[in-house]
């Protein structure tokens, strides 16, 4: 048993972090790539609550 | 007069006082940078006017307090401050929400939520609202979201616990102030929550990943670890998609269907609602509470005359319906609250301070206590004198109703237990109330054998 007071919550939190962002990251690269797949095709992709926000 | 809040000690970005009575914020020279960028990005103005955080105004004081800081912040006053182990399951899984949503608006804005602790958000005109105008801060690509084990425990595991196992386990939040442990969680979901995506992701492998790493020994890799804007996109899209596929229906419990299996005839009911209402007319209350409020009927009322009116309540279903019910209806001045009255929430964290209890949030300018107090006495044991001892310092007026033991309700509790309550009559309860409060007004309720009290706390005149 490892004493609480000297746990590192934080690195496995960030290592995993850094693991899922690469499979989701990817999801929504994809889900990028078909949005625009089906704007050529003409069909309507669904619309995120916050995407008429990005007026950066 | 100012003092200090006890419990904002945490963050150095600043803290935050009271000054007159009036919440104000120091933003701290450290804080700055991350300020002014929240200011100009045009961040905070989109977020203010989405009623997603707080708004703010900046202004001058010379305070020992406030010296050397880089501005001094009043923000909105929120009426009431409510805790998450005192929500229901659809007030933390909107939180949870506004909090991922305030993540992704932040990230559009080269900023990030620098936390994301369920303490952040309290409810504002019936919605959620992001409260910590300092947790914001600069966005550096590649970083890692540094508060995504905070959200996991402090939201996303209770809500996988209530929606897949027991809503009890949302108590969890009450000990547990810094959310609860993703290892503990892991083990008390379900074997069929490992087939759930983001139940899997978020939960038991991070739980693993966590744990596997808690020796300190992946320190300087984790330094290292780098999330890109996309995956970053990613995450949070996966986060809010996990959350919001979690469902709890509430039925089943004794409380829920309550207006369904009450004894009282409609002439009762109504007559009841016009005096509650006379009443509250007469005393005219900026803020009411509601202790036993279940669904609301009667915190409508109370709402109805313009008080900020909080329906606290031991039933998870029955505030869990209540919130949904003001949600379509669009109230704005009514907060549901899960309450427990033999056991109220207690002053929590450093020093009995960071979370103070329910007495400590008060004095309202009226309670009510409507067919609560035979439950407290009966089922609780609780004495009549001392029930009317809590209650005087609770409020500046109480309307009660006392049901007496010739009421079909009262008779079959008194059916299952012992009758130990010689107390428990009219007499003894107006006696019991009177070393606390003065009687103003005092009725029969027509069409049952109940009264109804409008009392004046001695304590708090």
């Amino acid at each position: 048993m490892i004493p609480f007071a000297y746990l590192d919550p934080i690195s496995g939190s960030f290592l995993f972090q850094a693991l899922a962002a690469v499979v989701l990251g990817a999801l929504v690269y994809a889900r990028i790539v078909m949005g625009k797949a089906k704007q050529m095709l003409g069909m309507d992709a669904p619309k995120d609550e916050d995407d008429d926000d990005d007026d950066t | 007069m100012t003092d200090r809040v006890a419990g904002s000690f945490r963050d150095p970005s600043g803290f935050v006082f009271r000054h007159e009575g009036v919440i104000h914020r120091t933003v701290m020279p450290s804080y700055a940078p991350h300020y002014d960028k929240l200011m100009d990005s045009g961040l905070y103005a989109k977020l203010t006017d989405k009623q997603l955080l707080i708004p703010h105004q900046e202004v001058t004081l010379d305070l020992p307090e406030t010296a050397g800081a880089h501005r001094v912040l009043r923000p909105q006053p929120v009426p009431f401050i409510s805790f998450p182990y005192e929500w229901c399951f659809g007030q933390l899984k909107d939180a949870a929400l506004l909090t991922l949503r305030m993540q992704k608006l932040a990230l559009k804005r080269g900023m990030m939520l620098k936390d994301a602790s369920a303490y952040n958000v309290q409810f504002l005109g019936g919605k959620p609202v992001f409260i910590d105008t300092l947790s914001f801060e600069t966005y550096e690509e590649g970083s890692p979201w540094i508060a995504y084990g905070q959200f996991c425990q402090h939201f996303l595991a209770p809500l996988a616990l209530i929606a897949k196992v027991d809503m009890r386990l949302a108590s969890l939040l009450r000990p547990q102030i810094d959310g609860v442990d993703l290892d503990l969680a892991s083990r008390l979901l379900p074997a069929t929550s490992w087939l759930n995506f983001g139940i899997l992701t978020h939960i038991h492998l991070h739980a693993k990943s966590t744990n596997r790493h808690a020796q300190g020994a992946s320190t300087d890799q984790a330094k290292q670890a780098t999330v890109s804007q996309t995956g970053m996109t990613g995450l949070i899209d996966s986060l809010k998609n996990t959350v919001q596929a979690l469902q709890w229906n509430p039925s089943g419990t004794e409380w829920a269907d309550y207006y369904d299996n009450t004894n009282y005839t409609q002439q009762a009911a109504s007559f009841k609602g016009r005096t509650i209402a006379g009443w509250l007319e007469k005393t005219t209350p900026k803020t009411v509470w509601d202790l036993g409020a279940n669904t609301g009927v009667y915190s409508k009322i109370a709402a109805e005359t313009g008080a900020y009116t909080v329906a606290a309540d031991i039933d998870p279903a029955a505030v869990e319906r209540h919130y949904r019910g003001l949600k379509q209806s669009g109230a704005t001045n009514v907060l549901p609250l899960l309450q427990s009255l033999d056991n109220p929430s207690p002053s929590l964290g450093w020093a009995h301070t960071e979370r103070p209890s329910l007495t400590d949030r008060g004095p309202c300018d009226v309670a009510m206590a409507l067919a609560l107090v035979h439950h407290l006495a009966i089922s609780n044991h609780v004495p009549l004198q001392q029930l009317g001892a809590w209650f005087a310092t609770l409020c500046r007026h109480l309307i009660i109703e006392f049901v007496p033991r010739t009421d079909s309700q009262v008779k079959l509790m008194l059916s299952m237990r012992e009758d130990s309550f010689p107390d428990y009559t009219t007499e003894g309860f107006e006696a019991a109330m009177l070393h606390s409060f003065e009687v103003e007004e005092r009725t029969p309720v027509e069409g049952s054998e109940r009264t109804l009290y409008l009392l004046r706390s001695r304590k708090l005149d």
